[in-house]
């Protein structure tokens, strides 16, 4: 897939895993199919103060506001870390603005540590940025087809499902060369504190994700892999092989595990062997045969 | 990592005593260090609850933790009961140092915050000074056993009186401590701004377990942040949950 020879099709995905040297105490790295690290931007970000997390019913929701390192500790400071394990490295990145998406994609051009960048087109809880790109389809082709210029990588976009209709968007990055798209971040969503009548958060709205938005995200898969013809990433509430299956099913090629890795840090493991053993026990040589078959 | 529940007690209105039977690894926990802990029930509420330890009985391969009912998640884990299973992950984040001389050592707590201070009155040793503060008795009176046990050195305080002084532990240190002094604090956020006060003040060295709303307890989500001194942002769960009072900027958590 996106001329990466993955060893197997379940990833950790942004946001839920740090900079994937966090899940090391509970799985081996090499385990997992792809580390798909916290969103990156060209320069430090601090983030958005508390609050940050609210528990709702089968999921939460966050509003981290990107904080990260910035890509120039990343690459410093982290990737050397990565360097003897066996995962490939996915990074996802930011910007502000069109050229700050063209500078972090940039400063990933001679990493060869790194196998692909994930574009983030589709953060909720940033003014800037984000969600923006990803509810035009001009701006998200422009943006995809700039970073596959500064960076020389394989790009993903990750897109929103806060949209009506996914396939002009999925289209449009498409053809601007995305090799894969990953769908869905979360969903928009917000909780209001009813003793002191204010918004929990004071961005007001926040990113719902977790069990709770696993229909939304299946039903958005499926409808990204009926609209394109590159790879479909799965993400949206996925703990468990069944879970996963049910996303492949629905035509993603690939799955990342989300907040499942906040439960459980080594879910990923869990969740490899359980597709293993139902390819096992349904006599499947390839998850081709069950890929988009409704 | 799965454990069976040996005891769940209410010692207190809302107050919880549970022990566990602990792997090898649980026992390792340090005084400070916190638990991340969900019953088995299915995907909601989805996310665990950190919990300092409490109780660390090496003897007896068990582990306690103290808690108070404040939402969902802690009174579906008050209904529990001895056998059933809990789902553990830990001993995670960084303790309280380890003290050579408890002779100038004063441990001050504010209800539920007692929790790692009974753990590091336990492994520095009997004698140990405690100040316990609660609004009411209930907040404080359930440590008694515990007390006893550790020949700790308590003194209780209560908003209304109705234990021990009357006043806050703040009001009750203020009292006590001397430059020469190194205190551990745990309690509500307002208690810790106090602390951190008076340490400037006083000059005692001083060191505070923080609290903040969790989504993992390793270092994956950035959830529980608060601010460092110079305005950046640190991990209560990795960089914490015990800060030395000055490293924090109480301005900005405020």
């Amino acid at each position: 897939m996106i001329g990466v020879k993955f060893s197997n099709p379940v990833f950790s995905s942004s946001g839920t895993s740090g900079y994937g040297l966090e899940l090391s105490p509970y799985i081996a790295l090499g385990d997992i199919g792809a580390i798909v690290t916290k969103g990156i931007s060209a320069k430090p970000k601090q983030g958005t103060p508390q609050p940050r997390i609210v528990e709702t019913a089968s999921g939460m929701l966050n509003s981290i506001g990107l904080q990260n390192i910035g890509a120039r500790k990343l690459i410093d400071n982290v990737l050397p870390k990565l360097e003897d394990t066996d995962t490939k490295v996915i990074v996802n990145v930011f910007g502000d603005n069109l050229d700050g998406y063209i500078e972090v994609g940039r400063m990933f051009l001679n990493e060869d540590r790194v196998d692909a960048l994930e574009v983030n087109l589709s953060c909720p809880n940033v003014k800037e940025g984000g969600i923006a790109f990803g509810r035009d389809p001009e701006l998200a082709a422009e943006v995809i087809s700039a970073v596959i210029d500064a960076s020389k990588k394989p790009v993903i976009a990750k897109l929103t499902p806060n949209i009506t209709d996914i396939s002009p968007i999925a289209k449009a990055v498409e053809k601007a060369g995305a090799s894969a798209i990953s769908v869905i971040n979360c969903l928009v969503g917000m909780a209001i504190d009813v003793e002191n009548r204010r918004p929990y958060f004071k961005n007001i709205t926040a990113g719902l994700s977790g069990p709770a938005i696993k229909p939304v995200a299946l039903r958005v898969v499926w409808e990204t892999a009926k609209a394109v013809d590159i790879p479909v990433l799965g993400i949206g509430g996925i703990s468990t092989g069944r879970d996963a299956l049910e996303f492949i099913m629905a035509g993603a090629t690939a799955v990342q595990v989300g907040i499942a890795n906040l439960i459980n840090p080594g879910t990923i493991s869990d969740v490899v062997e359980e597709i293993s053993d139902f390819c096992t026990e349904n006599k499947i040589s390839d998850l081709k045969e069950i890929r988009g078959i409704i | 990592m799965k454990v069976k529940i040996l005891s769940n007690r209410e010692v207190a209105p809302e107050y919880f005593k549970l022990s566990f039977s602990a792997t090898k690894e649980l026992l390792k926990g340090r005084p400070g260090q916190f638990l991340m802990i969900r019953g088995d029930w299915g995907s909601d509420p989805f996310l665990r609850r950190p919990f300092s330890i409490y109780r660390c009985r090496k003897e007896d391969e068990s582990v306690e933790i103290l808690y108070r009912v404040v939402g969902r998640g802690t009174r579906l884990l008050s209904r529990l009961s001895a056998g059933d299973i809990l789902d553990v992950l830990g001993p995670l984040g960084n303790g309280f140092p380890v003290f050579t001389n408890k002779g100038n050592l004063l441990l001050v707590s504010g209800g539920v915050g007692i929790a790692p201070l009974i753990s590091l009155a336990e492994s520095v040793g009997s004698g140990i000074s405690l100040i316990a503060g609660g609004k009411t008795k209930h907040d404080v009176s359930y440590i008694a056993d515990d007390v006893e046990e550790l020949c700790i050195d308590v003194k209780y305080v209560t908003e209304d009186g109705s234990m021990g002084q009357k006043g806050t532990s703040v009001s009750v240190m203020r009292e006590m401590v001397t430059p020469n002094d190194t205190v551990c604090a745990c309690g509500p956020f307002g208690m810790l701004v106090e602390v951190q006060k008076l340490s400037v003040e006083i000059g005692f060295s001083a060191y505070v377990s923080c609290e903040e709303k969790m989504g993992c307890g390793v270092g994956l989500c950035f959830g529980c942040v608060v601010s460092g001194v110079d305005g950046e942002y640190l991990l209560v769960c990795k960089d914490g949950p015990v800060f030395d009072v000055q490293e924090l900027s109480w301005d900005r958590n405020s």
